[in-house]
């Protein structure tokens, strides 16, 4: 099967202030993106105060030293702006034409957003009442148990959002030292896309961030996760469904195994839901669920991410719907996949992948990311074509080496108790 | 619903009555339907919610938007359209959703139809669409305050 091509030029500077800007100028594009990742995010979080990283980045466009919130708005909104924050930092997307305005404004937010009062505590208030409504939402809770299940004490097991208990405890001035201490010139990585010149832009950011302190690199420490073995959870709330997430730690990103991992998720549980084996068996045949999938390759990051597994079913169908995870990933391992199934999923992949990179703002993401795991410039192209060389025996071997059913963590949500989830499970091991 | 429209401004940030408000003209080649969604912020009445929604909505039939605003929501409409054509799957689902329910050429002179309309036509058009006897609205309610099932609004 032959790969399409796929490339994103970009020409990479150090800003004064220690910051890498990545510039990829894309001829007549009618929008242009800046994304703004600032190393460390939630690993940053003091003890008690999960979420710090994420009210940092969320509430940066709530007010800075020059202007209010309302002014930010007034100036960014009719010129077709808009900027976000979280964890990661800041991302913003603008008409063209107005590109510089976003540096402008970005530029200010990173170096001097003030985290006005009266703005914090509105936000809060609003992000409490949505953590309030999640508290009880068995699929939202079942996620998070999963994950604390998989990642255990590690911040990657924690709601990056803070919780009902540590965002009470996070004030204004926290937010202000927070910015100040770690959104640092030499932590920043900073992807533009747009019809722009490289040049201009890489002059225009190293004034705009003239006054920023390049302060000291991120430093991760190392990492550690439980063991990949099976450890079972339950939230229990009265509803009709269960959600049932089954699944343990995945791989990391610069893993040598991605693209078959890919391959092996689109012919598992990934893609349009039409042909992958857990959506034909469990959702068409057996009809137990409307949504159901499994994928270990797109939470793969700097760090492991997760294998996981999931379906939204009855209670009276959750063992069956376990056993099939079950079977289909033993299946996956002893058995070698069809030449017509594999290349239903090789043409699927390699027709669709080249169409999420149409957009700007995915166009910056993604040389943030190329830029933090060092991909080489070719690395799309690249992995395209290793998509396309996947084959049978490949699929096989990496479902060997990377899924562990007997080591899975189950996470259920709905009305069932941990006892019962136990003995549910207990009957589906070998 | 963006930061400077009349809803956010009033019930997000200067009365703290909802964590979020977004509306959504749904037209069709039938009649279609015009969305309000709002999301009361914790312990606030519905009813006080909804009589700020429909005292703006008053204020957009008694008064004529002023220029500024009328001629910053046009920017923000001509900004949004930039947005929602920047691939070529955005602009054949827009010719398309045109075409099924209208002609494909309407696509095309979106904008220059927003810059055509009037801060007359549109009060115009909120007193006669934005009636409360042509409208249904329902609450969606914790079930401490609802009860244990489907109940009709007070």
């Amino acid at each position: 099967m032959i790969a399409p091509k796929l490339t994103i030029p970009f020409v990479r500077f150090e800003l004064r202030c220690g910051a890498i800007l990545v510039v990829s100028p894309r001829p007549s594009a009618p929008i242009a993106s800046i994304h703004v990742h600032v190393r460390g995010g939630p690993a940053l979080d003091p003890p008690g105060r999960s979420g710090m990283a994420f009210l940092t980045g969320a509430l940066a466009d709530q007010g800075t030293e020059r202007r209010s919130e309302e002014e930010i708005a007034t100036a960014l909104e009719p010129e077709g702006g808009e900027i976000a924050g979280d964890a990661g930092g800041l991302s913003g997307s603008i008409v063209n034409d107005r590109w510089e305005l976003l540096v402008d404004l970005l530029a200010e937010m990173l170096t001097s957003a003030s985290y006005p009062a009266a703005e914090v505590s509105r936000q809060k208030q609003r992000l409490l009442d949505r953590l309030l409504v999640e508290r009880d939402d068995p699929r939202v809770q079942g996620g998070l148990l999963f994950r604390k299940l998989v990642y255990g004490e590690h911040w990657l097991g924690r709601a990056s959002r803070g919780t009902l208990e540590s965002l009470p405890r996070i004030e204004a001035r926290h937010l202000r030292a927070f910015r100040k201490a770690n959104w640092v010139g030499r932590r920043a990585v900073i992807a533009v896309c747009g019809d722009v010149d490289p040049a201009r832009v890489r002059r225009k950011f190293d004034r705009a961030l003239l006054e920023w302190a390049p302060g000291k690199r991120h430093t991760p420490n190392a990492a550690k996760f439980p063991p990949v073995a099976r450890r079972v959870g339950a939230f229990t709330a009265k509803r009709q469904q269960v959600h049932l997430y089954v699944g343990h730690l995945g791989i990391a990103r610069n893993d040598p195994d991605y693209a078959a991992l890919v391959l092996m998720d689109h012919v598992l549980g990934t893609g349009p839901g039409f042909t992958n084996r857990i959506s034909r068996k469990l959702r068409d045949e057996l009809g137990l669920a409307y949504s159901v999938s499994a994928n270990i390759h797109a939470s793969a990051g700097l760090l492991p991410g997760t294998f996981t597994a999931y379906i939204g079913t009855s209670p009276e169908h959750l063992s069956t719907a376990a056993r099939g995870f079950v079977e289909e990933i033993r299946r996956l391992q002893s058995d070698l996949v069809g030449k017509d199934e594999l290349d239903v999923a090789k043409s699927y992949l390699l027709g669709s992948f080249p169409l999420g990179f149409e957009r700007a703002a995915r166009r910056a993401s993604y040389l943030v990311s190329a830029e933090l795991h060092k991909f080489a410039p070719d690395h799309l192209e690249r992995l395209l074509a290793e998509f396309a060389s996947v084959s049978a025996d490949d699929v096989r071997r990496v479902a060997r080496a990377h899924l562990f059913p007997d080591g899975s963590c189950i996470a259920a949500a709905g009305p069932i108790r941990r006892p019962e989830l136990l003995r549910k499970m207990a009957s589906i091991r070998r | 619903m963006h930061g400077l429209s009349r809803l956010y401004r009033r019930l997000v940030v200067e009365q703290r009555l909802a964590t979020s408000v977004s509306s959504h003209n749904d037209s069709r080649v039938e009649a279609g339907i015009f969305w309000l969604f709002v999301e009361a912020a914790q312990d606030v009445d519905p009813r006080r919610l909804e009589r700020a929604v429909d005292e703006e909505i008053g204020r957009l039939v008694a008064k004529e938007a002023g220029a500024a605003e009328l001629r910053r929501a046009k920017r923000l409409i001509a900004a949004g359209e930039a947005h929602e054509s920047e691939t070529v799957s955005d602009i054949a689902e827009d010719l398309g959703a045109f075409a099924v329910d209208a002609r494909w050429q309407l696509a095309l002179a979106a904008l220059d139809r927003i810059a055509a309309v009037s801060a007359r036509s549109v009060r115009e058009c909120a007193a006669k669409l934005l009636l409360p006897r042509r409208r249904v609205v329902g609450w969606c309610l914790p079930r401490s305050s609802a009860g244990p099932g489907p109940r009709r609004k007070p």
